[in-house]
């Protein structure tokens, strides 16, 4: 569509980028499928040395695999108890991500139509958090939750998790609750809608995408979170996937094999949830910048 | 439909001049989100300044204001020096090459085809990996006799590889490719949200107007991928100001002090050596810095924004 317009434009130059165009297209389509296969190779590596046993990495870390195994990733389930650290993860994560996107959206509510400088008060507030770098409000974190006796205990993880991810979602949801038409709102109140009637059964809806979005996003950074939990949750059986990889690479020195099946393993839950969510996350990421 | 439009308008416009009070949102609503917040968020942060001034060594149950003296000792130590020139020097690697890239695929894989759906996935799964796991998959790929050397020896059997992270020249280069190798995910992700925005209508009269190609990118795409733009630029300058986990997992701040960062001194300095005061004052210059930088760059992005 856009070429015939191109090439009615402009007839002079049009032989030329004619042949230039119909060779451009697959040339530069292999190369760049070979470049990604490059920048993909370290994530595939990776997993296939975890179907390797240790000896072999070690002789040739190139090598195309002979026989797999999967001792590997028995080795990283059972002796790294990896299996319940993954159950204790996704726990985490989840109740986390429930807790900021309900929190989220209501005070993004709350800031896009109040409006002007209360609004604008509470946004300056909430930049401080996302500004401010986490590791040096680490101790008296740490400090606070001991006197709260949850050290150890996974509400720690998520409480820090929901609260610290705060102004994120504050910040994507705000963007699409200002190109939202305030008239569903008033045409709701207008029929007699209280407040949390308007909220669950006008805004919430209408913001589902960017929730999809937040949840996506938050997920992923808190399941990759890997100082905070060390701290909260590092001794415990709580132990986030993160967590347990770090002592259990500091446990088996250079096992390699052992190793990568706990990294593919730790991997794993996020791609799954990537490679489903990929759209949501792109698109919301997308509505949330028009405004 | 469009009489309840016409009857939210009036609605409205009522509000604006005062006469349906009540129709802000309850300030309850703000609660939850804020009280938990400021508990997790604000009050440790605040925390952080006032031992700043103490001597506390983040245990015992007293301690006393030392006034500007762990501030003095930060600025006057080389070792920080060090740090923040590492720092520095990685972050500017880290936003060009991260922006860059993500700009370069971004838009190649604009167009929405099942080809380009796995290529993107396949770009951002890094972004994606826990970053620990990132850096332990690197710091194999760096070993010495490990895959890199491999394949270097391939292609020069008699040469003598790179020593990457155990080199003190190249240590740094390395672990801010690990963090490039992350972040190019992410601009890509927002700089194709950016992309996305733009109505294809501009490229349309542009092309009708005669504009090549790369016209159509220098006079179209880029000035409205601006925002996006700014998104990504300063996510990935903070990402890279607080660069930590990818040293923690390839080199800890060796070989010497070649890849020690702001935030690995900080971190050190506090819970290792327990200087507590000295790595908060830590905390709080880095806040600053942290602070100033995007103020700077939000000013710039924005103000040139607005002339275009």
């Amino acid at each position: 569509m856009s070429s015939a317009i191109a090439a009615a434009g402009q007839p002079a130059t049009m032989k030329f980028s004619e042949r230039w165009r119909r060779w451009r297209r697959p040339v530069a389509r292999t190369i760049f499928v070979l470049l990604t296969l490059v920048f993909f190779a370290p994530v595939l590596l990776s997993i296939e040395l975890s179907f390797r046993s240790n000896t072999q990495i070690n002789i040739a870390p190139l090598a195309f695999p002979r026989a797999l195994t999967f001792s590997d990733f028995s080795t990283a389930w059972t002796v790294g108890s990896l299996g319940r650290s993954l159950v204790w993860s996704a726990i985490i994560d989840v109740v986390s991500v429930l807790w900021l996107t309900i929190m989220g959206q209501l005070l993004a509510y709350y800031i896009v139509r109040r409006g002007n400088r209360v609004g604008a008060l509470l946004l300056m507030y909430l930049l401080v958090g996302l500004a401010v770098p986490y590791p040096s409000r680490l101790l008296p974190l740490y400090e606070l939750m001991l006197s709260l006796h949850l050290v150890g205990n996974p509400l720690s993880v998520m409480l820090f998790q929901a609260a610290s991810l705060t102004p994120l979602s504050v910040l994507i949801y705000r963007s699409f609750l200002q190109r939202m038409p305030i008239e569903y709102e008033d045409a709701a109140y207008v029929d007699g809608a209280g407040h949390f009637q308007v909220l669950r059964h006008v805004v919430m809806p209408m913001l589902w995408p960017s929730t999809v979005a937040v949840a996506t996003l938050t997920g992923i950074l808190i399941w990759n979170d890997f100082f905070t939990p060390l701290l909260l949750v590092g001794g415990s059986s709580y132990a986030t996937v993160p967590v347990r990889i770090y002592t259990f690479v500091g446990e088996y020195t250079a096992q390699w094999g052992d190793i990568f099946a706990g990294l593919t393993l730790a991997s794993i839950p996020v791609i799954i949830v990537f490679i489903f969510l990929q759209r949501h996350l792109i698109e919301g990421l997308g509505s949330g910048l028009k405004g | 439909m469009s009489a309840v439009l016409r009857r939210g308008v009036n609605a409205r416009r009522a509000s604006r001049n005062g006469e349906a009070p009540g129709r802000k949102p309850r300030s309850v609503f703000s609660l939850p989100a804020l009280v938990m917040y400021s508990l997790f968020v604000i009050y440790p942060t605040v925390a952080t300044i006032y031992y700043s001034f103490t001597n506390w060594n983040g245990l015992g149950n007293h301690w006393h204001f030392v006034g500007l003296a762990n501030f003095r000792a930060v600025l006057a130590s080389s070792l920080e020096r060090t740090a923040l020139g590492n720092t520095v020097e990685a972050t500017v690697g880290i936003v060009i090459g991260a922006n860059l890239l993500g700009l370069i695929l971004a838009v190649l894989l604009q167009r929405s085809s099942r080809l380009n759906y796995v290529l993107r996935l396949l770009w951002f799964l890094p972004a994606a990996l826990p970053s620990i796991v990132a850096g332990y998959i690197w710091t194999f790929l760096y070993s010495p006799q490990g895959p890199l050397d491999a394949i270097w020896h391939f292609f020069d059997p008699s040469g003598i590889p790179p020593g990457f992270i155990g080199d003190p020249h190249q240590a740094l280069a390395s672990v801010a490719a690990i963090a490039i190798w992350q972040s190019s995910g992410y601009a890509m992700v927002i700089l194709l949200a950016g992309l996305k925005a733009i109505d294809p209508q501009l490229h349309e009269a542009a092309t009708i107007d005669g504009a090549s190609p790369w016209q159509r990118f220098r006079r179209v795409t880029l000035p409205l991928l601006r925002p996006a733009f700014t998104v990504s630029i300063v996510l990935s300058t903070v990402s890279g100001l607080l660069l930590f986990d990818a040293v923690v997992a390839t080199t800890d701040g060796g070989p010497g002090y070649a890849t020690e960062t702001l935030a690995t001194q900080l971190y050190k300095q506090a819970f290792l050596f327990n200087d507590f005061g000295f790595g908060m004052a830590m905390g709080v210059l880095i806040a600053l810095l942290v602070l100033i930088v995007t103020g700077v760059l939000l000013f710039t992005l924005n103000r040139n924004e607005a002339r275009s």
